[in-house]
């Protein structure tokens, strides 16, 4: 079944008028198309629609019916929680226990739904916790605990050329062996968020337009998303190796450096940052042995996204030649 | 009884998978993967060899179920194998209960099915001992709540769950398969006697036990959630065991012995009717007797259709009540009145407590 072919590049969400999108959204909801996947959102809460479309305006939807992988609705659970005190509730049809947020940062509750859909239903791509970006054949994979700062190294360079895949999940179709892009909303938590709207604003004078607005009093502090550049949106099925692994780690009081570390040690960070690499199995780990044979490694360490674009930059273009992988061991 | 329910009909016939339109994709993914039976449907249309002709997104979203099940699968597998050597050098007679038991016979209700914890059953005044060992051997508690550690051990039937940090399967260990403050709660110990020696130490029960305590669990105990997916569960043991005629000679009168005949008889009358499970005329004819009187069944053919599947039956007001109405009815039937109010107020007040 075409399901790349079916929808047309001018079939961006954007095209439909406002009052179209608007019962759209809120009626049965919209197919769309996000990464590999095809999702149905249905949206409740007028302010949440208006933050969703900030972020996913320009990707594509279907107007025909399609097999979906998920749906997920955004709603009050009752009457109360509809209008009076207004309290977003994501159903994701996957047995999610989510606790409902208020409606005002109900774009939170949305989001956590769209990575419980991945975190639990996704097992038939290996999946790493990681940032990951594309430049002309390169594949950069850059895995991560949570507030290593990987999410604002990745849309910062997404910034600066790169293609975004993802700031938090990388696909790995198991077949192909290529990183599948993954675009959604850019997560950012507390002080990344201003370095992230200083960073945007350098390239683009309405930089504000990238942005939703901060919610604050979520379980992890303040959160702002951030819109992928427009070229990661309309590149979104365009697929590449990964021939770069860079282990970030972020400490505002070291000099920036660049630190070698064995072919062993990057093949360890990257299957403990997989999130299902025990469910695939034995797959999980022939492919993630594929990727560092075929890959140059490194850490860096950096005091801030400067340095960290720089050092990333300096690594590749070290090793420009991406068919010279594997010849040194770290 | 009329079941229009395309989930219903696929599992019934896996070969119509072929001739679905989207919309009924939808439909039927939807229901199957909130009923936890999205990796059976992808295992019946491999098994019937008809996946090559669907649509490449339901292969796809298939393959993620199939490696889902085959995971859960090798964990319990590899859980049991733990929890065989830190029980290494004692005699005791160990019973595993539902998943662990299903994938150890290798019985054909596991094909695409996730089991998340591991039960096992051993004699009560072993319960101690046995949370000594398992605490000894890195397991740790999965309750802290003081209110639950106590509940858990002054009146239900099995340990507060225990974790083990680096695996993440929970293992309910289990003194008996209902609660002891359950109006029906059984003389495990009969249960215990008849179960039978695998080949890796542990034991199972016979197959009528089997497939009772699927049915007390699903009927009398408010399994209400993966209702369909118990109710296909024993559709398959009733095909699967009753190729041999001394398991439907043995099945009534031990669910005399047991007390469980009107569980049964629910069992048996809603299997037929949904999936058409062919069950030998002479037990219809003596399970009948122990079935309910005509207003009772009613109102738990209500309450069961309207729970049975996300789509099925009853939406909004009548599936809430549906959905209470049978938790409301596991619990009645699970303690006394006094005490059922006592729990039920506590879970009620905690809610609103922030730090809980």
């Amino acid at each position: 079944m075409p399901v790349a072919s079916r929808f047309h590049n001018e079939n961006k969400l954007v095209k439909l008028n406002d009052s179209e999108l608007d019962k759209r959204l809120s009626g049965d909801g919209i197919a769309m198309e996000v990464g590999p996947f095809s999702v149905n959102v249905l949206i409740k809460f007028k302010n949440v629609r208006e933050d969703f479309l900030k972020i996913y305006r320009d990707f594509p939807f279907y107007d025909e019916p399609i097999v979906l992988d998920h749906s997920i609705s955004v709603f009050g659970r009752n009457l109360f929680r509809q209008y009076l005190r207004p309290q977003a509730f994501v159903e994701t049809e996957m047995n999610n226990d989510t606790i409902p947020l208020p409606a005002k940062i109900g774009m939170v509750s949305l989001e956590m739904g769209f990575n419980w859909q991945v975190a639990m239903g996704c097992k038939q791509y290996l999946m790493f916790h990681a940032g990951v970006v594309a430049r002309d054949g390169i594949g950069l994979i850059m895995p991560a605990m949570s507030g290593s700062g990987k999410s604002t190294l990745a849309a910062g360079l997404s910034f600066r050329g790169w293609q975004l895949h993802s700031d938090e999940f990388g696909l790995l179709d198991l077949d192909a062996g290529e990183l599948i892009p993954y675009p959604r909303a850019v997560s950012l938590k507390n002080q990344s968020i201003p370095v992230m709207k200083e960073w945007v604003s350098r390239e683009h004078d309405n930089y504000e337009d990238y942005f939703t607005p901060a919610y604050p009093g979520t379980p992890k502090g303040t959160i702002c998303y951030l819109r992928p550049p427009d070229q990661s949106i309309e590149e979104m099925h365009k697929r590449t190796k990964p021939n770069f692994v860079i282990l970030p780690i972020f400490d505002p009081n070291s000099e920036p450096k660049i630190r070698p570390i064995t072919k062993t040690m990057a093949f360890f960070r990257l299957v403990a940052s997989s999130a299902n690499y025990g469910d695939i199995g034995e797959r999980a780990f022939s492919s993630i042995a594929k990727i560092i044979e075929e890959s140059f490694v490194c850490e860096i360490i950096y005091p801030s996204l400067d340095t960290a674009v720089e050092l990333v930059e300096a690594f590749i273009a070290e090793h420009s030649d991406p068919k010279k992988a594997g010849q040194d061991d770290g | 009884m009329m079941v229009d329910n395309i989930l219903i009909d696929v599992l019934k016939k896996p070969e119509i998978m072929e001739g679905l339109s989207r919309e009924q994709w939808n439909t039927c993914l939807r229901e199957a993967k909130m009923s936890g039976l999205a990796g059976r449907l992808s295992y019946d249309a491999r098994d019937i060899g008809i996946i090559e002709k669907l649509p490449a997104k339901v292969q796809d979203i298939f393959s993620s179920y199939d490696y889902n099940s085959a995971s859960s699968t090798r964990k319990i597998k590899w859980e049991i194998n733990r929890v065989k050597r830190a029980l290494k050098g004692s005699d005791e007679k160990v019973v595993l209960l539902k998943g662990g038991a299903y994938i150890e016979k290798g019985m054909s209700c596991t094909v695409g099915r996730v089991s998340v914890d591991l039960d096992i059953l051993i004699a009560r005044n072993r319960i101690d001992w046995a949370e000594d060992i398992f605490l000894k051997a890195g397991w740790r508690h999965q309750v802290i709540n003081d209110y639950d550690q106590k509940f858990y051990r002054e009146y239900p039937h099995e340990l507060p769950p225990l974790v083990h940090p680096d695996r993440y399967i929970s293992i309910d260990v289990h003194h008996n398969i209902l609660p002891t403050t359950s109006k029906l709660c059984p003389d495990v110990t009969k249960m215990i006697e008849t179960s039978v020696k695998m080949e890796n130490g542990f034991y199972v029960f016979s197959n009528e036990d089997i497939i009772l305590h699927s049915i007390v669990h699903q009927f009398q105990d408010g399994e209400v959630r993966s209702s369909l997916r118990n109710l296909i569960e024993q559709h398959d043991m009733y095909k699967e065991f009753g190729k041999d005629e001394g398991f439907w000679q043995k099945l009534i009168p031990r669910a005399i012995e047991l007390g469980f005949t009107r569980a049964l008889y629910y069992s048996i009358h809603f299997a037929k009717n949904i999936f058409g499970t062919a069950i030998p005329d002479h037990i219809i004819a003596d399970i009948k007797p122990y079935g309910p009187n005509i207003i009772t069944g009613a109102i738990m053919k209500f309450m069961v259709m309207g729970v049975i599947s996300p789509n099925l039956g009853a939406k909004g007001i009548a599936r809430w009540a549906s959905m209470n109405g049978l938790y409301i009815r596991s619990h009645w039937l699970r303690m006394p009145p006094v005490l059922l109010a006592r729990h039920l107020t506590i879970k009620f007040f905690r809610k609103f407590q922030a730090d809980d």
